[in-house]
């Protein structure tokens, strides 16, 4: 096992250049900056607030009070909620939406495009032409068909967005499998008895993995707008769970007379996708090899 | 060569902005004579004996004529039918129709059109209209229909814009067609439809009531109301319905609209399942009144009403609204005390609390007061899990198999008696798919409706409705939240606007402040 | 040439016969009845049984599929049910709206990206390529519907510049392509200053530097021509995206246009008007698809020798679809 073992070191200097060249990334930095925020005060925030009582909680004497009030700095919503804990909760659902979207594509996309690739012939020609039947609709069509028909919520919107994102990377992953399916390195772990799974996990994926990465992370920024636009068209996820899409969905009717209602979820949306794509930049970037200095 | 091809490009797009800059301008407002009405949904038809839904009604109702006319005030004037007479037991009606009135296609009316037009609507209608046997004509002016029984708001039921006249030969030659060629005896002739965008109307130069002010109506289907509201601001589009109460300040702020609103005919409801689902199980609240009372007891309405509907309307304590026959004003039915509440839940054997699904649709005017609802009730230690379906799922669980506890639901009253409600949703007769979906059996209820509908005696009329009232307040077999304002927002020149309780416009009396 | 664009079109039958398959089956098993959506709830059960009698509804599901696309074989896609109106009469008065819309915030993105993206990278880290950069990053960060809505409250009712609603004069369209364009333009702005920038670092720049060509004909006879496949490709991937996009902002604008009636007909379970509607915005992708591929023959002149055909063909070609 000493191959592993040096691959193993070699890897890691690879990491660490690519953080180094990441880092010095100004813009992207303040992304990850900003990402990290996210993930630690939604991931928190039962510790500063409760669930139940203050995000969900109505209260019909305080509604509607302007950002900057007392007790409620982004002042409250329609039922009297405050909307600094509610955007805090609802970044959680968003974060969700955005992981899980990227994690089911980048997963199946994978098993999929890995299969197609290594072993080719029949099984490619299958696997891509279904492949090829899901791209031909544009994905947010395809999530609009899904999710009307089999109802909102969370878990449908997250399936429908999940599966319309799947042929992208099926695609990339696929091409970079042919790409390297005949490579030495390839080649020498076949003669040591290396298994296909051995291989398209250990030897290929890994090679695949930079442009899959970027690719996530702009997915994860186009789940959460693509999850906004559904819900405006009124598929979205069941109130009362706060979430930035229906938050600014909701909001739309109040939009003339308490305008923070619809700007307060629209900044959070907009932050978060900004901070995504920032990453995505940065990491594309970063991974480039050409762009080595 | 790459460069000329730039700098023309480029060319291109300074002259299409300038263009966008000095194009526009003040186009606003449209011609004299004409008025652009907003809806938020397409009309699915123009076949007024099909018609189902307030929207489709409004171009329907423009370009037919109904038998009977109700005026503002629920009174009733003769329209197509000029009088009428009933016999002695109430189960037969002669009617004169008036002579001299054509279609558009230019057809003179004859009594064998309002036969097929009436005989075509109980048909299609058969929930409402179904207590009409039969109607034949008597001679070239007079027809007559007789009733299973003496069912006292029939003259109601031809006054709603399914009982028009339309011409029976344009329909027999397609009946599937005429939905979007339709040729009626209204103020309004149909001229085009363009599908998804608009469907234009003109004046009837021969309407036999006089001609009407206005030369040109023009449904816009504009589904987003806050684009509605900002083309009514602009002068894009003239007048809109179905106004939400959030617009409501920005409208009446603004001193060139006007917002027009009377109380609406739709008693939302939270319906609660009394009898069982579509697998025979017993639902939680069937045969539990100590748990609905619980409920009941639990919600403050005027919460409710603040939060849903920004008290827009007062809360409703009757399940009817109020400008029903024989309305009882003073009926005491508020039901709201925590304590009753908390010691019904224990009663019914869950004084530890318990968890129930609210299923609505995805409308907002459903989901709000759901939201409301399921805030009330956490006081006691419910939690109602709200569950939104799309409409076609909802009508398939709630409407038709009954697989739901509870739901918010409009209890719509379409004329001014309560037997419009109280008979398709909580007459046990009618349980069953679309209609009694509350699946309430309870013979006390029954007779009273039944009576009410059988009486001619006004007293005994209002005994029944109060009966009904009790019974509904007593038995908690659901809890009518309010009946929702409806509003229409109009430019304010325009004059003679009108909007009634379900939605019916007038549009042969609008008309332009300026013209001439 | 021509054999490879017949084949790539004879590709597209089983795919988007697939598609009306998927489609079909998810409209069509999922509850909800059509007859009642379109009728209202509460229509009487006589009329609702009618309706269903009338669509067929009754059937089972397979007969019906099988009935539906002996239709479309034979060039007929049924009638809405919603609307009573041959669905291919609906597309076809709606195509153009769309398209309009679609093409024109596509055409827009590299109108405006292409130079934007060009000069942010030619003066990498100048005022003007931060300025680029940072609009950029936010058109992508904004839904398009809040930008829709915003556009309307400011351009049409306080400015009073354009009519709220579009779809009916020229000026309606302006604003639905802008917002449309919107992220589409900043993506276009991304690929084509990372591209130039790639480019801009190669030898053969350098070399042309050196040989003392004016700079102006170094960007844009050699960088902007080698970069300009990514930035196709994008363009390509875009139409897709718009074609999707085009669904909000037709809500927003009122435009009686295909996303519209995808919509509106995807609610009721229309299954004839959303199969028909979808199979068409399929062939239009892959049509447009097909187009990006030739495009790219022309640009990379090395891409030509894969069809084996004359160049002038491919030519002639490009000048008429373009």
């Amino acid at each position: 096992m000493a191959s592993s073992g040096t691959q193993t070191v070699k890897r890691r200097s690879q990491l660490g250049s690519v953080v180094r060249r990441f880092m010095r990334n100004r813009l992207s930095v303040v992304g990850l900056v900003i990402l990290l925020f996210l993930l630690i005060t939604s991931c928190c925030a039962d510790l500063f607030f409760d669930y139940d009582t203050q995000a969900i909680a109505q209260n019909a004497q305080g509604t509607f009070l302007p950002p900057g009030s007392e007790g409620h700095i982004f002042g409250t919503d329609q039922y009297g909620r405050d909307m600094f804990v509610r955007i805090v909760y609802g970044g959680r659902i968003s974060l969700i939406v955005g992981f899980f979207v990227a994690g089911f594509a980048l997963i199946f996309g994978t098993i999929i495009g890995a299969t197609a690739g290594y072993f080719g012939g029949k099984i490619d020609n299958i696997l891509m032409r279904i492949m090829d039947v899901f791209l031909a609709i544009p994905s947010m069509i395809l999530a609009i068909c899904i999710v009307a028909a089999l109802g909102g919520g969370l878990t449908n919107l997250l399936l429908a967005n999940g599966i319309a994102q799947v042929p992208r990377y099926a695609r990339i992953v696929r091409s970079s499998v042919m790409g390297l399916k005949n490579s030495e390195f390839v080649e020498a772990a076949r003669c040591y008895g290396a298994g296909h799974t051995h291989i398209i996990m250990r030897h290929i994926i890994p090679n695949a993995m930079g442009s899959l990465i970027v690719q996530a992370t702009l997915t994860m920024a186009s789940s959460i707008l693509s999850v906004a636009s559904l819900s405006f068209l009124g598929l979205g996820i069941t109130p009362p769970t706060p979430e930035w899409g229906s938050m600014l969905s909701t909001g739309k009717e109040f939009m003339r007379t308490h305008p923070h209602l619809i700007t307060i979820p629209g900044l959070a949306i907009a932050t978060s996708v900004l901070s995504f794509n920032l990453i995505g930049d940065g990491l594309r970037d970063a991974l480039d090899p050409r762009l080595k200095n | 060569m790459k460069r000329k091809i730039c700098f023309l490009l480029c060319l291109a797009m300074l002259l299409s902005t300038a263009l966008t800059a000095c194009g526009g301008g003040d186009e606003g407002g449209s011609a004299a004579n004409e008025v652009v009405f907003a809806v938020p949904s397409e009309p699915t038809t123009m076949d007024a004996l099909t018609a189902g839904e307030r929207i489709t009604y409004l171009p329907v109702h423009a370009i037919h004529d109904t038998l009977l006319y109700e005026n503002a005030d629920g009174t009733l004037s003769g329209n197509l039918v000029e009088s009428w007479e009933m016999n002695d037991d109430g189960t037969e009606y002669t009617m004169k129709i008036r002579e001299g009135v054509k279609f558009h296609g230019g057809q003179d009316m004859t009594v064998d059109d309002v036969v097929f037009s009436l005989q075509k609507t109980v048909e299609n209608f058969s929930g409402q209209y179904g207590v009409i046997t039969s109607v034949e004509a008597v001679d070239d002016t007079h027809f007559k229909f007789t009733m299973e029984y003496a069912f006292s708001p029939i003259l109601n039921l031809l006054a709603l814009t399914n009982a028009s006249v339309v011409c029976k030969e344009t329909y027999e030659a397609d009946p599937e067609g005429y939905g979007r060629k339709p040729n009626g005896t209204g103020p309004f002739k149909f001229v085009e439809w363009v599908s998804g965008d608009r469907i234009v109307l003109e004046r009837n130069e021969n309407w036999w009531k006089g001609e009407v002010p206005l030369e040109k109506l023009t449904f816009r289907i504009i589904a987003e109301e806050a684009t509605e509201l900002i083309a009514l601001e602009a002068g894009d589009v003239d007048a809109y319905i179905q106004v939400s109460e959030t617009n409501r300040s920005t409208i009446e702020s603004n001193p060139d609209l006007k917002m027009y609103s009377t109380p609406g005919g739709q008693v939302y409801t939270l319906a609660f399942n009394n009898g069982t689902y579509s697998n025979g199980e017993e639902s939680i609240f069937a045969n539990n009144k100590a748990l609905r009372q619980a409920i009941c007891y639990s919600i403050n309405k005027e919460d409710v009403v603040a939060l849903a509907i920004d008290n827009s309307a007062p809360p409703l304590y009757t399940p009817f609204p109020n400008f029903i026959a024989n309305y009882p004003a003073d009926f005491d039915g508020n039901v709201y005390n925590l304590d009753e509440a908390k010691a019904k839940l224990a009663e019914a054997g869950y004084a530890d609390g318990l968890t129930v699904t609210i299923k609505t649709t995805t409308q907002s005017g459903y989901t709000k007061p759901a939201e409301a609802v399921m805030g009330q009730v956490q006081n006691i230690g419910v939690t109602m899990e709200l569950e939104q379906l799309e409409r076609g799922t909802y009508l398939q669980e709630v409407y038709n198999n009954f697989d739901y506890d509870c739901t918010i639901w409009a209890v719509s009253c379409d004329y001014p008696n309560m037997d419009s409600g109280a008979y398709r949703r909580f007459y046990s007769g009618n349980i069953g798919p679309a209609n009694n979906y509350m699946q309430i059996n309870d013979p006390e209820l029954d007779d009273a409706i039944m009576t009410n509908r059988t009486t001619t005696d006004a007293a005994e009329q209002a005994e029944c409705v109060l009966r009904v009232c009790e019974i509904i307040r007593d038995e908690s077999y659901c809890l009518p939240l309010y009946a929702a304002m409806t509003n229409l927002a109009a430019n304010a020149d325009l004059e003679g606007v009108n909007v009634n309780y379900g939605s019916v416009v007038d549009f042969s009396t609008w008309s332009w402040a300026d013209a001439e | 040439m021509l054999r490879y664009i017949v084949k790539r079109l004879l590709m597209m039958i089983p795919i988007i016969l697939a598609i009306s398959f998927i489609i079909f089956s998810i409209i069509s098993l999922t509850p909800g009845d059509p007859a009642q959506l379109i009728l209202g709830a509460d229509a009487d059960p006589a009329l609702l049984e009618a309706k269903r009698e009338e669509w067929g509804l009754n059937d089972n599901f397979l007969v019906r599929y099988v009935k539906y696309i002996g239709g479309v074989i034979t060039g007929d896609f049924g009638e809405s049910y919603r609307t009573g109106n041959s669905v291919l009469g609906e597309i076809a008065s709606r195509l153009p709206k769309t398209m309009v819309i679609a093409l024109g915030g596509i055409g827009l993105s590299v109108l405006v990206g292409v130079p934007l993206g060009l000069i942010s990278a030619v003066k990498q880290y100048s005022f003007i390529d931060y300025f680029a950069r940072v609009l950029a990053m936010l058109l992508t960060a904004i839904p398009a519907f809040w930008l829709g809505l915003m556009s309307l409250l400011y351009v049409c009712l306080k400015w009073r510049l354009l009519p709220a609603t579009g779809g009916e004069s020229w000026d309606g369209f302006i604003l639905p392509i802008l917002v449309l364009a919107a992220s589409a333009t900043a993506t276009q702005t991304r690929t084509t200053r990372s591209a130039v920038l790639e480019s801009i670092r190669q030898d053969y720049v350098k070399m042309a530097r050196a040989k003392g060509v004016k700079e102006s004909r170094v960007i844009f006879r050699h960088v902007l021509r080698n970069s300009m496949l990514p930035v196709i490709t994008i363009a390509g991937m875009n139409i897709g995206v718009q074609m999707g996009g085009t669904v909000v902002i037709e809500n927003v604008f009122a435009i009686a246009g295909m996303g519209n009636f995808l919509v509106n007909s995807v609610r009721v379970k229309d299954a004839p008007a959303v199969v028909g509607t979808l199979m068409v915005v399929a062939a239009f992708i892959a049509i447009m698809n097909l187009v990006v591929d030739l495009i790219y023959t022309v640009v990379d002149p090395r891409l030509k020798t894969q069809y084996a055909t004359a160049k002038k063909r491919v030519k002639r070609q490009l000048r008429t679809t373009t």
